[in-house]
């Protein structure tokens, strides 16, 4: 049994002391990076909450990238696709048509996928900005 | 300190000192004020309140000295050749602190002196109080003016040392990212699949080249100061370089660089017409909606290959950092972008 609490309790709570009792307290070059630290904390805390890999990313690889058949592990798994469909896009057979399509409904969903862990306010205001 | 002394302690000041002493070609020369001033990882500024005695400068000058930051890394220009790109950009009427004196005499880094400029280059300010640009439309057609005089300069054998220019830009451009990319991957087996979409994009809507001229290569909001709402000077000409013009454009207008408003398409701080207008007024070439978009798209690429270039400076351990760490994170913003620029949704 870990001690309790352990790692996206203490990131919450340093962040939020962080910017409670440290940037006020600093003036200039100090503050920028006591709030980058936060920012960092932000970051860490929203990626804690995901599991490590995401297992809706590798099917909808898998179902874009026809002939492949995925490693046991899924951190090999998602990164293998991905640089397989990196390559595929490159080759330009994604350029066109039916593919295009499916590709960039994918790179939608990955994107915001990220955008939600390094910046979900970017990525609340752009949709609201597209709806 | 005593006129004419030659100082052979390694101490920036009395190097300065001594230098601006010979090059003013004045009896004495006394630094009032050596202050580091802030920002700047590569290259490093100092304000100094310089008083001279006789001779052609003779009288109180608030000058700036550059150099190199003690923690520079991969510097992409010398400041010897900064100091001529700031010398072709003032001769074709572009507004830019004017270049003094350069020095380069080995006894310690290359530095230049030039004037002051007062001003705001802060982007979050400039895109969000008023005060400071009373008239938006009129800062975006002098950003626009001044960027059409800039690409008035043409490849010349006194700038050689900034190498042949391309024949094809944004095709040497989407190779020269591909690489990086590549480059990037190696360590780890990451790979982008949004940004190779992006460079396929590119690749698939390569415009025809123009002739190539004097492009500033991160000419946006940030690097510019306003001073009573006019544009006072264009700073940073670190990445100079031949290539076309509509690569400027897409920089000044990508959405990655208007700070607090991503609405004013103009560097956060006024209207693309205006800034168009501005441009095509002072003889740049008017430019179509493809066109900008285009470029924009070209710009999403490259700041996305230097944030994970810059990341990557951390992750390796060459340079840990903060800084460094968090750029990464602006990526999957850019990617956004890139996507919503190429689907004609942006």
């Amino acid at each position: 049994m870990k001690v309790e609490p352990t790692a996206a309790d203490l990131v919450d709570i340093a962040r939020a002391t962080i910017l409670s009792d440290i940037v006020p307290a600093l003036p200039g070059d100090p503050r920028y990076a006591a709030l980058m630290a936060a920012n960092a904390l932000a970051i860490a805390g929203r990626d804690l909450a995901l599991p490590s890999t995401s297992e809706d990313e590798i099917a909808r690889l898998a179902a874009l990238l026809d002939d492949w058949s995925p490693a046991a592990d899924p951190g090999e798994a998602l990164k293998d696709a991905t640089a397989r469909l990196a390559a595929r896009v490159r080759e330009g057979r994604f350029d066109e048509g039916e593919a295009r399509v499916r590709l960039l409904a994918h790179l939608r969903e990955t994107t915001r996928a990220r955008l939600a862990v390094s910046n979900p306010r970017l990525l609340a205001g752009r949709e609201r900005k597209a709806s | 300190m005593i006129a004419g002394d030659r100082i052979s302690l390694p101490d920036p000041r009395a190097r300065a000192q001594a230098f601006l002493l010979k090059a003013c070609g004045a009896s004495s020369v006394a630094i009032e004020r050596w202050d580091r001033l802030p920002g700047g990882a590569i290259q490093e500024n100092i304000a100094l309140d310089v008083r001279v005695e006789s001779g052609a400068f003779a009288g109180r000058h608030e000058w700036v000295l550059r150099t190199d930051a003690p923690s520079a890394v991969a510097v992409s220009r010398s400041r010897p050749e900064e100091f001529r790109i700031l010398r072709a950009a003032a001769d074709a009427g572009v507004r830019v602190p004017e270049p003094l004196f350069v020095c380069d005499d080995g006894e310690g880094p290359d530095f230049f002196v030039m004037q002051r400029v007062p001003g705001v280059a802060a982007g979050h300010r400039l895109s969000k109080d008023d005060r400071l640009v009373p008239d938006r439309g009129s800062l975006a057609r002098e950003l626009g003016e001044n960027l059409a005089r800039l690409h008035r300069v043409t490849p010349a054998p006194d700038m050689d040392f900034l190498g042949e220019a391309p024949a094809d830009p944004a095709r040497a451009s989407i190779a020269s990212y591909r690489r990086d990319l590549d480059v990037l991957s190696s360590p780890r087996g990451e790979a982008w699949p949004a940004l190779e979409w992006g460079l396929a994009w590119c690749a698939r809507n390569a415009p025809g080249p123009l002739p190539a001229c004097l492009l500033h290569r991160d000419y946006r909001t940030g690097n510019y100061l306003v001073h009573e709402g006019r544009l006072a000077a264009v700073l940073d000409w670190e990445f100079a370089g031949w290539g076309d013009p509509r690569e400027d454009l897409g920089w000044m207008l990508a959405r990655c660089w208007r700070f607090a408003r991503p609405d004013r398409e103009a560097g956060g701080i006024g209207d693309a017409a205006d800034f168009l207008a501005g441009y095509a007024a002072a003889g740049g070439r008017a430019t179509t909606r493809e066109e900008t978009r285009y470029w924009q798209v070209m710009a999403h690429l490259r700041w996305a290959v230097i944030a994970l270039q810059q990341a990557e400076r951390h992750r390796s351990g060459s340079q840990r950092s903060l800084e460094l760490a968090l750029t990464a994170h602006i990526v999957p913003d850019l990617e956004h972008e890139i996507l919503d620029l190429t689907e004609g949704i942006a």
